[in-house]
């Protein structure tokens, strides 16, 4: 039995020993802003064609009092997003949205009702409900997992991103700012201290 | 809904026109379902033949002021078009107008303002500063961007109007239901816009005639701006 369990853990150091680079490593710094910049999505791009693999997501949006709960939401091309009515009345819920990165319509959603869309292309699309004035919500849509999204500008921590060359940038909730996007080469230490710039366009 | 009540433009020796109704309307499954649940115990409060009692929270899409009707035509002389910021926003949630429009801006808040208009497009980086407006002051400023843009101030979240803009476009606002005309157009093709801020545009191309009116009404709804997106 000892031998048994030896062996399969020397199969096992030895397969991981002959597997590509896993190394993976985070990103740390801040984000310099001027005070009228509120919420920030700092990410990282790939650059050059590097293709991952990853599974999709499900992102959940609430939709109750009139209202998409939480108004933003950050995803990864691919990943599906699912509203549910979460309403306590029976009121119901269009979504709907014109964006030329992905244009949809998905009909009426009653009290209790998923209503579900998958986006495949990157970009920004903001999405309304039909029926009701206020309610108006807005869809990040990235290349890959490593970001963070932040209310205000401030410190920001990227983990388990691999070794290569890499872009770091953010997406500005406000048209009037634009990120200095930043070249990193990741290899196999962290990356500390970096400073982010949030510059007028 | 549509009548056939719409005023054409009087007729000029050589030239044609277009006009028409322009409208909004609910999402469809909307209309369906309040056609089904009508009477005091309908999900949208007291309903009567088709008739919504809308919650102040619900988009009564008859009761829409500012839909806008484009026609692109060469030779456009510029349009100017006002609008009034005050503390509390700005005059018009949208306008539609041409590039090289200019907007008369008045500043009726009680601070100075530093405008700016910048492109939505997540991919556009399109920007256009203002010299500061005085408080109480007016000034006119020339539109030089194109497509779906922002006027936005940087001293004040409160003002913002969502702004259309198009070379060689003259753009008519109109409330739901009205109707628009166009006249004194050369004969030859045409493209018209339709437009809402929410619920995005359709075009449509119209052949004028001389000494013919060319009538093309339109209904807005997000099934039928989303089928021509």
């Amino acid at each position: 039995m000892k031998k048994r369990c030896l062996y399969f853990l020397l199969a096992g150091l030895a397969y991981f020993s002959m597997s590509p680079s896993l190394a993976a490593q985070s990103i740390a710094g801040h984000i310099d802003a001027p005070q009228q910049v509120k919420q920030v999505v700092v990410y990282l791009q790939a650059e050059g064609a590097v293709k991952s693999v990853q599974s999709q997501q499900v992102h959940k949006v609430s939709q109750k009092e009139t209202a998409f709960h939480a108004p933003l939401t950050v995803i990864s091309a691919g990943d599906k997003v699912q509203w549910s009515n979460d309403e306590s009345k029976e009121i119901d819920h269009n979504i709907f949205s014109l964006s030329p990165v992905a244009s949809f319509d998905l009909g009426l959603g009653e009290k209790g009702s998923i209503l579900e869309q998958t986006f495949k292309n990157t970009g920004i699309v903001n999405y309304y409900c039909s029926v009701h004035k206020t309610m108006e919500g807005r869809i990040i849509i990235l290349p890959n997992r490593h970001f963070q999204t932040l209310d205000r500008p401030g410190d920001f921590l990227i983990d388990n991103v691999p070794e290569g060359n890499w872009i770091l940038n953010a997406v500005v909730l406000h048209l009037r700012y634009k990120a200095e996007a930043l070249k990193l080469s990741i290899g196999k230490a962290p990356v500390t201290n970096l400073t982010l710039k949030i510059i007028k366009k | 809904m549509l009548t056939s009540c719409a005023n054409a433009p009087d007729v000029i020796p050589g030239k044609g026109g277009i006009y028409g109704r322009l409208s909004a309307d609910s999402h469809p499954a909307f209309n369906k379902k309040l056609e089904s649940n009508q009477g005091s115990g309908s999900v949208y409060g007291d309903t009567q033949a088709n008739d919504a009692k809308y919650r102040d929270n619900m988009v009564d899409y008859h009761q829409l002021d500012e839909l806008y009707v484009g026609l692109i035509q060469p030779n456009l002389s510029p349009q100017q078009h006002q609008l009034t910021a005050t503390s509390e926003g700005m005059s018009s949630h949208s306008l539609a107008l041409a590039v090289g429009d200019t907007l008369q801006l008045h500043n009726n808040s009680t601070q100075s303002q530093r405008f700016y208009i910048a492109e939505t497009a997540d991919t556009g980086e399109g920007i256009q500063t203002f010299p500061t407006l005085e408080a109480g002051a007016t000034a006119n400023y020339k539109i030089d961007l194109e497509g779906d843009l922002e006027l936005l101030s940087e001293d004040n979240e409160n003002l913002k109007t969502l702004l259309f803009a198009k070379k060689n476009m003259l753009a008519k606002r109109v409330s739901s239901g009205d109707s628009y005309q166009f006249g004194n157009l050369d004969p030859g093709s045409y493209q018209l816009i339709f437009w809402y801020w929410r619920l995005g545009k359709i075009q449509q191309i119209v052949q004028v005639r001389a000494e013919e009116n060319s009538r093309v009404d339109k209904t807005l709804t997000v099934d039928s701006v989303i089928k021509a997106h």
